[in-house]
């Protein structure tokens, strides 16, 4: 044994293995110089060249077999009620599946018993496993396999006892008889009028394919194994209807849809992908993609991001291959035409036209493209057989690429965008200042009788909630009562249509509440946020029931446009932009429908807008790629609004046509394409006489963005007149109405801008004055709001500005207490909303800001630490964004600062401290 | 709303990251559970001859107990978690069949041959990870490479994604290993 302890030599050895061996000899002559440890090092290099293949294939690898059929299984020969176990069958989703057979009976009938298996979260797998059972109770289809009791053990574990379904899995089944395509098709369609029953009773199985689809001898299919379905109705004893939502990730991937792959919502047209695929296998013998690997990451990203082959061109390739399980298969057009159609011309022929866009229809990576029911599937399939003419068309080059599911590049920044800060306030205000200003009465008398609240029924919530109290505390109550209400009235939603609606409704107004879209401020956009996905988990089982009319189509068009906004908002820019698609596509649909309906193109200008939104993000952080698609949304939504706006005096489609030029231009100005953007503003100017058309509040946040395009342009000149000037708004809007909180937070909001910008151009004691008074107003406010987070972030901008002011004025004390209050505010903002990333990013500056007020203070040490923290949180942000322009340029600037003060030590001034610029935060 | 409603699986497995001994506990036999029910099934779906490549069990493993917390924080974790289930498992199974042989010399080799092939059951599991227990006392690091990668699966990024290192250095730090581990197990001239 060697006495030599392994810590001195192990990175010699390391460095030795690592060498060429003939240069292993000198490196040792270097490195160990004694004998003994060369010798011992040398013996460790023989040992390694000796080892071949030593530790080369995991260890799994080669004792996987006996493993799997040495596990003890206790279920074995056991008796269960009338039934004795003969042997395991399977794995099924929440628990293992035996075989028994009715002792008692002389027919000896065999049956299937399922079983929830023991261990992690029982209490989960339980309510899983009896909502299963649930389901299956209620499904009875000759082609689904049925339930025959259920029970427990003694040890109370519960199991369900099924049809026994002995036969083939369908696509072996096909082969083996060799069945013709029309044969193949017809089966088919069997099993689709068993999914079709299963989503008319608000089941998705989740799980379709070949070997969850048996034949039995009589050729008849039983589709099986609904263990990971999804529930659409809640399950009467315990948790209401959404919670049944979260489901582990249990299907298998070869046919999987691509929502069910990215973890996305899933709904009916998920089952019409999977049964797509299966559809597939049945005419050409594979599947629509190929994978080297099984790996889940691998699997999504080739089904979301590339087409699948139409079937008529598969079946012609030669191939040679292994396919998944591991076996050499030589694929030609002969042998699989040889156990389908006979010839292998008449099988390309007959697969081409409208079978391949019938099975790629299925197979479209969006699901509202696919066929809209199972029924519509299979109906098609009927009219191809009688030769009539299908729904499916070629695809259009628009939707080809799977644009719908594209994986977004990390570098997708938080929100914050320029309508969201304080000065800006304004959009919000414009945006829902006509809807809050006519149903926000002033009820807090109302609320203050107590009569809103008295009787629990949803109508009298829904009154309460159309005429909500102005005070942030009153309307907290409002929320948290309604919100308790809701969960409850989910529990008897139960598949009555009305009741979901109502519950769709209501959650979608509590999502709005809570995200304060109708007032003032940002307020829990995280609530609001799983508010609104309640809605949609809702508003999706409905559409599986009743398909898409009309009615419910403009109900998830409205749903979706404030869930997206949310998201925009919380800087959930990826799912945002996820569900703005589809907030388009349902808008189109519509339009196609009512094609000059004015409020569908309204919805389609909207869903443009907001599409140009979640592609723009931030635009600091947005590739000019992303800009310029985000342009073209705009661009889009301009047309649509344009012979609006000329046809009808009606404010809406203005608003809408401001709005997406506004967007435009601030995409413009983003992309630095600074002289276009100023156009957009110049064109606005013409277009509505000078803003004298626009109500005031839109003149004062044209001023507002067009100041910051002159900020850019460096014109500061014309950038003050134009702060100026939206301050003017905000004052008279004051003066007109002094109790609304709107009025109140623009105009210190604006206040605050105008004395910032003035100290910068040089009037500092004016400025600051301008600044105090704003931040007093914000201070009040807050006060008497404590709920409202808007507020916060206003001071939080506020004190920024202070202590910047401060610091240039050289009180360098002052200047730290109010970024050290900026950093508190900015410190709470972000507890509260912990997808907010801008909040984040305001803290990593602002450690910044004071590493900078302490530099200059020739506090280098205080300096340097308040830059490590800095530092650190820009990585943490780095590591969230990696593409994020704004991080990187703030991270840079702090490490530029960094490396001055490293050589700053004494207490004396130091080169390039005085150049270091104070991090703007964002705004 | 209740405070003492049963843990998580992703709680659990923050907790025992955190360091948190009774989390990890608690943990173990759940993973432990998976993997073997996994292994059965794979071998029950799969045509015979396939070689189950380890890392997509534990992938797998790690999607159907995490579900919708399956992310790359914690996943990192979970892999180092499911390595050393792996070892557990595949080491009672060999020692409960008795195909160990045991005490040292149990690695059959000459110097022409390839070494060991996965099939080949002389492969001593026992000897090997008595001997990797006996790295793991001179050194953790290295003997945690060898953990993740032989028992685990892993490959060198999925390795570096748990033990935030380089790859590099994984490497390097891998052949190190496996030149002692060998050295440890020869049979003695």
């Amino acid at each position: 044994m060697p006495t030599i302890p392994w810590d001195q030599v192990r990175e010699v050895v390391d460095a030795v293995l690592g060498l060429p061996s003939d240069q292993r000899s000198p490196y040792l002559d270097q490195a160990c110089p004694q004998p003994a440890v060369r010798r011992y090092v040398e013996s460790l290099v023989l040992s390694y060249e000796q080892a071949g293949q030593f530790l080369g294939e995991p260890a799994l690898a080669g004792h996987v077999e006996s493993l799997a059929q040495s596990e003890p299984d206790s279920w074995q020969g056991r008796r269960v009620g009338p039934y004795q176990v003969t042997e395991e069958i399977g794995e099924g989703g929440m628990g293992s599946v035996y075989r028994a057979i009715r002792v008692d009976d002389q027919y000896q009938k065999q049956v299937a018993i399922k079983v929830v298996r023991s261990g992690f979260d029982t209490r989960f797998a339980l309510n899983r496993f009896k909502a299963e059972r649930q389901i299956l109770a209620n499904l009875e289809h000759p082609n689904i396999a049925r339930l025959l009791e259920g029970g427990s053990t003694e040890d109370g574990q519960p199991y369900f006892v099924m049809e026994y379904i002995q036969g083939q899995p369908l696509d072996q089944y096909c082969d083996n008889h060799k069945l013709t395509i029309t044969e193949r098709l017809r089966l088919f369609r069997t099993v689709c009028s068993a999914a079709q029953y299963a989503h008319q009773n608000l089941v998705i199985h989740r799980d379709i394919k070949p070997n969850n689809i048996l034949v039995n001898a009589d050729g008849v299919p039983k589709l099986l194994d609904f263990g990971i379905a999804k529930i659409l109705s809640p399950e009467s004893s315990t948790s209401p209807l959404i919670q049944t939502m979260t489901m582990v990730r249990l299907f298998t991937p070869e046919y999987a849809s691509p929502e069910q792959l990215l973890d996305e919502p899933i709904t009916t047209a998920s089952d019409i992908y999977s049964l797509g695929v299966v559809l597939y296998e049945l005419l050409t013998g594979e599947r629509p993609y190929r994978f080297t690997t099984r790996k889940p990451d691998e699997i999504a990203r080739v089904v979301a991001d590339t087409d699948p082959e139409k079937p008529s061109a598969a079946v012609v390739r030669v191939e040679e291959s292994n396919d998944i399980r591991g076996e050499s298969v030589q694929r030609t057009l002969e042998t699989v035409s040889g156990t389908r159609e006979g010839s292998p011309e008449k099988l390309r022929r007959r697969l081409s036209g409208d079978l391949d866009n019938i099975v790629l229809m299925a197979l479209r990576k969006e699901p509202q493209r696919r066929y809209a029911s199972v029924e519509q599937f299979s109906e098609d399939i009927r009219r191809h057989l009688e030769g009539l003419p299908v729904i499916a068309r070629t695809d259009t080059f628009g939707y080809r690429s799977g644009k719908f599911v594209k994986r977004h590049a990390a570098g997708v920044t938080a929100a914050a965008l320029v309508v969201l800060s304080l000065t800006v306030g304004l959009a919000f205000a414009l945006r829902e200042a006509k809807i809050a200003r006519e149903q926000r009465a002033r009820a807090e008398q109302r609320f203050n009788d107590g009569r809103a609240l008295a009787k629990s029924n949803l109508s009298e919530f829904q009154d309460a909630i159309q005429n909500l109290p102005g005070s942030a505390a009153a309307r907290h109550l409002v929320i948290q009562r309604t919100l308790a209400y809701l969960d409850k009235l989910s529990h008897d939603a139960a598949g009555d249509r009305e009741i979901m609606r109502e519950l769709a409704a209501g959650y979608q107004r509590i999502g709005d509440l809570q995200g304060n879209f109708s007032g003032p401020g940002i307020g829990d956009s995280g609530a609001a946020l799983e508010s609104y996905r309640k809605a949609w988990t809702i508003r999706e089982s409905l559409a599986a029931a009743s398909g898409h009319d009309l009615a419910e189509l403009k109900s998830e068009i409205s749903l979706l446009h404030s869930y997206v906004r949310t998201l925009l908002v919380t800087g959930n820019t990826r799912d945002a932009l996820r569900m703005a698609t589809q907030q388009l596509a349902l808008a189109e649909l519509v339009a196609q429908k009512q094609p000059n309906d004015r409020d569908s193109i309204m919805d389609e200008a909207r869903a443009h807008i907001q599409m140009g939104w979640a592609q723009g993000g931030n635009g600091s952080s947005s590739s000019t790629r992303q800009l310029t698609e985000a342009m073209q949304h705009d661009r889009q939504a301009i047309e649509l609004l344009t012979p609006l706006v000329n046809q009808s005096p009606d404010s809406t489609p203005l608003t809408g046509m401001l709005q997406s030029n506004l967007d435009l231009a601030y995409h413009l100005r983003k992309n630095r394409e600074f002289e276009t953007s100023l156009k957009v503003y110049d064109a606005i100017w013409s277009k509505t006489n000078g803003l004298q058309r626009l109500p005031i509040v839109a003149q004062a946040i044209f001023y507002n963005h067009r100041a910051r395009l002159f900020d850019d342009m460096a014109d500061y000149v014309r950038a003050d007149k134009d702060n100026r000037k939206s301050w003017e708004v905000a004052q008279s809007l004051l003066k007109a109405d002094p109790d609304d909180l709107v009025n109140k937070i623009n105009a210190a909001g604006n206040l605050g801008t105008v004395g910032i910008d003035e100290a910068r151009l040089g009037h500092v004691l004016t400025g600051k004055k301008k600044l105090d008074e704003a931040i007093k107003i914000g201070e009040q406010m807050l006060a008497d709001n404590p709920y409202e987070l808007f507020y916060k972030d206003l001071l939080l901008i506020g004190y920024s500005y202070r202590g910047e002011i401060l610091c240039s004025m050289k009180d360098f004390p002052a200047a730290l207490q109010q970024y050290n209050r900026s950093l508190t505010a900015a410190t709470e903002i972000a507890q509260h909303d912990p997808g907010d990333l801008e909040s984040r990013l305001n803290i990593a500056k602002l450690h910044a800001a004071l590493g900078v007020v302490h530099a200059r203070a020739a506090q280098y040490p205080e300096a340097k630490q308040e830059f490590n923290i800095a530092r650190d949180n820009f990585q943490e942000l780095l590591r969230l964004r990696p593409q994020d322009a704004e991080v990187i340029y703030a991270s840079k600037a702090t490490q530029d600062a960094m490396a001055v003060v490293a050589n700053c030590s004494t207490q004396r001034p130091c080169k390039g401290v005085r150049e270091m610029k104070l991090p703007k935060l964002n705004n | 709303m209740a405070s003492a409603a049963p843990k998580t699986l992703t709680e659990l497995l923050l907790a025992s990251s955190q360091g948190d001994q009774n989390a990890l506990d608690e943990v173990m036999p759940v993973v432990y559970d998976e993997l073997r029910r996994l292994a059965r099934s794979y071998m029950r779906r799969e045509r015979p001859g396939h070689t189950l490549q380890t890392t997509v069990l534990v992938h797998e493993a790690y999607l159907r107990l995490l579900g919708q917390d399956a992310n790359w924080a914690n996943r990192s974790h979970f892999f180092g978690i499911a390595a050393k289930m792996m070892r557990r498992i595949l080491l009672d199974h060999a020692k409960s069949h008795g195909r160990a042989k045991r005490g040292g010399g149990a690695v059959k080799v000459t110097l022409d041959e390839p070494a060991i092939y996965s099939k080949a059951p002389d492969m001593d599991l026992v000897a090997v990870d008595e001997a990797l227990q006996r790295l793991e006392q001179v050194d953790q690091q290295r003997a945690q490479i060898v953990e993740l990668r032989f028992f685990g699966g892993l490959s060198a990024e999925e390795i570096s994604e748990v033990m935030n290192l380089s790859t590099a250095t994984i490497n390097r730090q891998w052949a190190g290993a496996r030149a002692w581990l060998y050295h440890e197990l020869k049979p003695k001239e």
